[in-house]
């Protein structure tokens, strides 16, 4: 008899206690989700997103579709899909492919939205067309735009995408790591 | 005599505090199979089945607001949207259709919507689903053809006790005290079946109707047969599928061409409402965990209840002991009661808790024409019963080794 309920005691347990474990590791794995994403900013496009300046300014985000380069200017921060419009009606690129010495020029067209009213000299949105852009895995690109009323500096780095404070992470200069540790000594 | 049947018969001589203690478990396991089937259904209604609707052409203003006013029939549009966009944005190749509406009238509390005919016959409110005036679908009559008729839903028809061939005249506006249109008349022609949506509590009237109603001036009545100065509030889209049935990938570009413009937003209400529970899901948590604390406390009474019976019951499992019984049994004679009872409050708690669901899903039904089922299995009823029947062994565990040290010499003694 009391075997009996034992073993019926045992079952029940193991039962709840499986379900528990399956219940937090489904809480967890939300709550690792939602850090991951807490860190990235998304990319409206899908495509790979480069810090104009920094990644509070704005950004330009860059995706390829078979020999096609889309590019669209998108605000800073969290705010990536948001649309920026500039004046400039083409932007020159120079690109290098990865494994290339030789930076191939590639100029991108304004391509209104129409949808959002926009127009040649105020448009978010450009394309650029090349054949050996179908075969391009990794490349990095400079150019100029006039952003938000200034003339800056356009850097591309496709497929990663470019943040300046990774730059300055790997210099030793960024914000996280060692303030950070300088702030828990205090 | 049997072993379940000492049980039973000690279960029935403490028949009143059995009762309680099954009444107490029953009630706390009841409000927490209600709190979950209730949260995990509505979680399903505004979240899941999307009524139908790949996504939603409306004016710039709250996403919420405006997936709750056109699938929901709640809250009002933030705006107008010009028509000579809704065509712009037709012309997309990721759209197949479009079927546009205006809202902000109302009569006796629903809400009426002028929209386009093509709502009843292309429209699927739920996947595969078309509407129906049928008979042998539970509807009557037929589709407005006219300016001046209209098509009720079917808990609008219940509610106001309608018959084909009554009139009425909205209400510009959907709260008390709003203007009414007089003079208007518009006919009752038809009653959609029952489609278990909130479709069931609005009244349609045609497109054109809404600038033709009296006393709206002559700006909205040019609209009728002027496209460039249309405004509609907003227009349901059905997007193009690929294969595997799945949504175009191209509606994310669409969604952010059309956020980019002032005068418009497309909101996709799979990705809206699931936001909404996001904020208010804390309060399910809650109401889940209140009910949870009202169960562990019944158990908890269990507890006290089996440890103060334990004393006025000493000579009697002393006397059992005499009797041949041994120390385990009596250990799981105590044991088993408590687990009976728990079990016992477990089981009448979700029947309870069904029964409430049943209520519940009633007074749903006529507020907001969803439907909820009473027999729905939710996590609860999976889960109550095990954990239940533990937190009963648990109460148990403590009286039931009482008795088992239980002296037999010194209890055989008369109480009093």
């Amino acid at each position: 008899m009391v075997r009996t309920l034992a073993m019926v005691g045992c079952l029940t347990a193991a039962f709840a206690f499986g379900s528990a474990v399956a219940w937090a590791g489904e809480q967890k794995d939300r709550g690792k989700e939602e850090k991951e994403h807490d860190g990235e900013h998304k990319a409206a496009h899908g495509g790979c997103l480069n810090a104009i300046g920094t990644c509070e300014n704005g950004h330009a985000e860059v995706k390829i579709e078979g020999n096609v380069l889309m590019l669209w200017f998108v605000g800073g921060g969290s705010d990536t899909d948001k649309a920026v419009r500039i004046p400039d009606k083409e932007i020159s690129l120079s690109v290098t492919l990865d494994g290339e010495k030789e930076a191939k020029t590639l100029v991108l067209k304004a391509k209104p939205n129409e949808l959002a009213e926009e127009k040649e000299g105020d448009c978010s949105h450009f394309e650029g067309q090349a054949d050996w852009l179908k075969d391009a895995k990794k490349f990095a690109a400079t150019g100029k735009v006039t952003f938000k009323g200034k003339k800056q500096d356009l850097r591309i780095e496709y497929p990663a995408g470019y943040d300046p404070d990774d730059d300055k992470e790997q210099a030793g200069e960024g914000h996280s790591g060692k303030d950070e540790e300088k702030a828990d000594q205090k | 005599m049997s072993f379940w049947r000492i049980v039973l018969k000690s279960l029935w001589q403490h028949r009143l505090s059995t009762a309680l203690a099954v009444i107490s478990i029953g009630l706390g396991t009841a409000l927490l199979v209600s709190a979950v089937s209730l949260s995990e259904q509505t979680h399903r209604n505004f979240t899941q089945e999307g009524l139908g609707v790949d996504a939603v052409l409306g004016p710039k203003g709250s996403p919420l607001q405006i997936a709750l006013n056109a699938l929901y029939h709640l809250e009002e549009m933030p705006g107008k949207l010009q028509w000579t966009y809704y065509q712009k944005v037709l012309k997309s190749e990721v759209v197949e259709d479009g079927i546009p509406f205006v809202t902000g009238h109302s009569y006796a509390g629903f809400r009426v919507n002028a929209i386009d005919g093509r709502f009843f016959t292309e429209f699927e409110y739920l996947p595969g689903r078309h509407f129906s005036v049928k008979p042998e679908d539970g509807g009557q009559g037929r589709l407005f053809h006219l300016r001046e008729e209209a098509v009720a839903g079917a808990e609008v028809a219940k509610a106001l006790n309608l018959r084909l061939g009554m009139t009425f005249n909205p209400t510009c506006g959907v709260n008390p005290g709003d203007p009414v249109h007089r003079n208007n008349n518009i006919t009752f022609v038809g009653i959609l079946a029952p489609t278990g949506t909130p479709h069931d509590r609005a009244i349609c009237i045609p497109l054109k109707t809404f600038c033709t109603l009296e006393g709206h001036g002559a700006d909205v009545q040019e609209m009728a047969v002027n496209e460039e100065h249309r405004e509609i509030s907003g227009a349901y889209l059905r997007i193009r599928r690929i294969r595997g049935g799945a949504l175009h990938p191209g509606i994310q570009d669409l969604k952010y061409n059309v956020n980019q413009s002032t005068q418009a937003q497309l909101v996709i209400p799979n990705e809206v409402l699931p936001r909404l529970f996001g904020i208010i899901g804390w309060v399910d948590t809650v109401l889940v965990g209140i009910a949870a604390l009202v169960t562990v406390l019944a158990l908890l009474f269990l507890f006290v209840a089996l440890i103060s019976a334990l004393r006025e019951r000493r000579r009697d499992l002393a006397l059992l002991r005499c009797l041949g019984a041994t120390r385990r049994t009596v250990f799981g004679l105590i044991l088993c009661e408590s687990l009976f009872i728990a079990v016992a409050g477990g089981a009448a708690g979700m029947l309870i808790g069904h029964g409430i669901v049943a209520a519940g899903c009633e007074m749903i039904r006529v507020e907001t024409g969803l439907r909820f089922s009473p027999f729905y299995i939710s996590q609860a009823d999976v889960f109550v019963l095990p954990a239940v029947a533990i937190l009963g062994l648990l109460a148990g565990l403590l009286p039931s080794v009482q008795a088992y040290r239980l002296g037999v010499l010194r209890n055989l003694a008369p109480i009093s």
